[in-house]
């Protein structure tokens, strides 16, 4: 049976703590009518339910538009606990540490781009390792690991000469979190990282080359240095190998604390500890040595992709890929509202500061805090940007995607991935994806509308839409 | 006869093994675990030098979790797919193995980890049935 919900605004609902006498807070789901229709359909909402039960989460639970079931918390959840002693959870952020999207812009519209998309597709899947297991380019001793794990982006840019100073100031967090602790992470993270900075991975991650095709506020993406016609790359990727093993060593050793800490739970995946206990320490530290392997990682593949654009473009006007932003949508992070300090976990969800944010680069002061919300293969991205009143209405958090609406087997069902790479193709789209079976998989019908999803999350207040970027080639991880 | 399941699930895998004893669970997890990397029903013979295994956990789902994520951490670590176990022991808290595989040409599906969400072993008809999610 479905939880029983309450509308109670135009796009939000809530299941009330009634519902379940173990809940904490009430769960609330931002959805319209037919978003909501689609995710009754699997075990999301009551996941999210079990999430409203850990101990010391506060306000509400919320779920996003692209919400859909996970293991655990659902995707597209977000919770936070009240410091100094609510729970942090590994599972509520998931395998994948620091998943996250980050959009390069260049100053020309593709007609000006001389080589074509074809080529730099083709540029792009030679330059760029895909799919799993492979090796990158970087192979890290010992040393220089710690010292991303440690550092982030500052090291890889700095001592690794991966892009420039300025990228890390359009970073969420400048792309190093400060609590990372290297010796927290295990030997078998590390030997499962060691070769994988500067690989892409695979399932749904990506690069595309996309283009702007619409403007919604011109004045927002004017800040953001997009215009109509641009060609621009959305990367997405996360922290690899290294992550997931920090995610199954640390619910390993929550689940056999559980016990010990005094907490039940209906869903072991969740296993927690509160962020005060030296269990919730460490796995803090090292799941923000996670993070800062992720956004290294995507700032190597940023190194690759300029390397390919300035060896096809040349040097000169149109050489350049400036970074727009890079967020997380698979984090944990300690932010203050109303004075207190959380801890918030954003499970397939997004940070969405708004214009007065202090966090905020000084060039988006008054615009807001970008968001990328990329489509399914082959449909629109969007660009947004954060409200300040998201910070009331969903802990400075929105969506983080289309959200799946199928499995992959109801997907290859539906779509015959030779099928669907001819019509991609008829449409102008350059596709490298392995095989037909993967693309099949992530076919825009296994995915929810994701028009629709960010139009709740406009009609929510809890992002404002910017602009529309439409693929024109997809490297498929 | 041992077998598995590859079931549905929006955004993961659901794995349903089922065997007439309890070591055969894990020599069928790692059948289906090849599988699912591969794409491919039938496990190669294994051409890679055998990894002898032992996996602890505090109850018999958390050890077949455990057992998968150990697989995981070899398939990616040393490139291949394991998809032959032999299994020497196994308790509730315990199993001890040797695996082998071999480097496939594709790897088709990535697998992050098996999750306790939802982990069941359970004994019926004198047959043994487990269920455990993967994130892929």
């Amino acid at each position: 049976m479905s939880p029983p919900l309450e509308r109670i605004g135009e796009v939000l609902y809530e299941v009330g703590k009634a519902y379940r006498r173990d809940m904490r807070v009430p769960a609330r789901v931002f959805a319209d009518e037919a978003l909501m229709a689609q995710l009754s359909r699997d075990s999301s909402l009551e996941q999210l339910v079990n999430v409203a039960t850990l101990p010391g989460v506060t306000r509400q639970v919320l779920g996003m538009p692209d919400m859909h079931e996970g293991y655990g918390f659902p995707v597209g959840g977000v919770a936070a606990t009240l410091l100094p002693d609510g729970v942090i959870s590994p599972g509520g952020i998931g395998f994948d540490i620091n998943c996250g999207v980050r959009l390069l812009a260049s100053s020309v519209r593709p007609e000006d781009f001389r080589p074509g998309i074809e080529a730099l597709v083709h540029e792009l899947s030679r330059s760029i390792p895909t799919g799993y297991g492979r090796h990158g380019r970087l192979s890290l001793s010992p040393d220089a690991l710690n010292r991303v794990l440690a550092e982030g982006c500052r090291y890889v840019v700095a001592a690794l000469g991966q892009g420039r100073d300025e990228d890390l100031d359009f970073i969420e967090s400048r792309g190093s979190l400060s609590h990372a602790d290297p010796s927290k992470v295990s030997a078998r993270a590390k030997e499962r990282g060691q070769d994988q900075l500067g690989t892409l991975g695979g399932g749904n991650h990506f690069i595309e080359v996309q283009r702007v095709a619409e403007l919604y506020d011109e004045k927002a993406a004017e800040a953001l240095g997009l215009f109509a016609g641009q060609l621009a790359v959305l990367l997405h990727t996360g922290s690899r190998g290294l992550g997931h093993q920090v995610c199954t060593d640390y619910v390993k050793a929550m689940d056999q604390a559980q016990a010990r800490l005094g907490i039940a739970l209906p869903d072991r995946q969740l296993a927690c500890a509160p962020l005060s206990s030296p269990e919730g320490r460490d796995y803090f530290a090292a799941m923000c040595a996670a993070a800062n392997f992720a956004w290294a990682n995507r700032q190597v593949l940023t190194a690759k992709v300029r390397e390919v654009w300035q060896r096809l473009a040349g040097a000169g006007p149109g050489a350049e890929l400036r970074v727009v932003y890079d967020v997380a949508h698979n984090v944990a992070k300690i932010e203050s509202f109303g004075g207190r300090d959380l801890c918030v976990h954003r499970k397939g969800a997004t940070r969405a500061f708004g214009p007065s944010h202090p966090e905020l680069p000084p060039a988006y002061r008054g615009v807001g805090q970008p968001i990328f919300i990329p489509g399914s293969m082959g449909t629109a991205s969007f660009v947004l940007v954060g409200t300040d009143e998201a910070a009331e209405l969903s802990l400075a958090s929105t969506c983080h995607g289309a959200g799946r609406a199928l499995s992959r087997t109801a997907a290859k069902r539906l779509v015959a991935g030779d099928v669907l790479r001819r019509e991609l193709g008829k449409r102008g789209i350059v596709v490298r994806c392995p095989s037909n079976a993967e693309l099949a998989e992530e076919a825009p019908a296994a995915y929810k509308d994701v028009e629709r999803v960010v139009d709740v999350v406009a009609r929510a207040g809890i992002a404002r839409k910017v602009a529309k970027l439409v693929p024109l080639g997809v490297l498929k991880g | 006869m041992n077998g598995h399941e590859l079931e549905e699930h929006t955004g993961e895998v659901r794995l349903r093994l089922e065997a007439a004893d309890w070591p055969g669970l894990f020599t069928e997890a790692a059948r289906a675990l090849a599988e699912l990397m591969t794409g491919a029903p039938d496990v190669k013979p294994p051409a890679g030098q055998p990894v002898e295994l032992t996996v602890h956990a505090p109850d018999r789902a958390a050890l077949l979790v455990e057992w998968l994520n150990e697989l995981v951490f070899l398939s990616e670590t040393r490139k291949e797919v394991l998809g032959e176990a032999t299994v020497v022991s196994a308790t509730a808290n315990e199993v001890v193995a040797t695996v082998r595989g071999y480097e496939p040409a594709v790897l088709k599906t990535a697998v992050k980890a098996a999750t306790l969400h939802e982990a069941r072993v359970d004994q019926r008809d004198g047959r043994w049935h487990a269920t455990v999610v993967l994130d892929v």
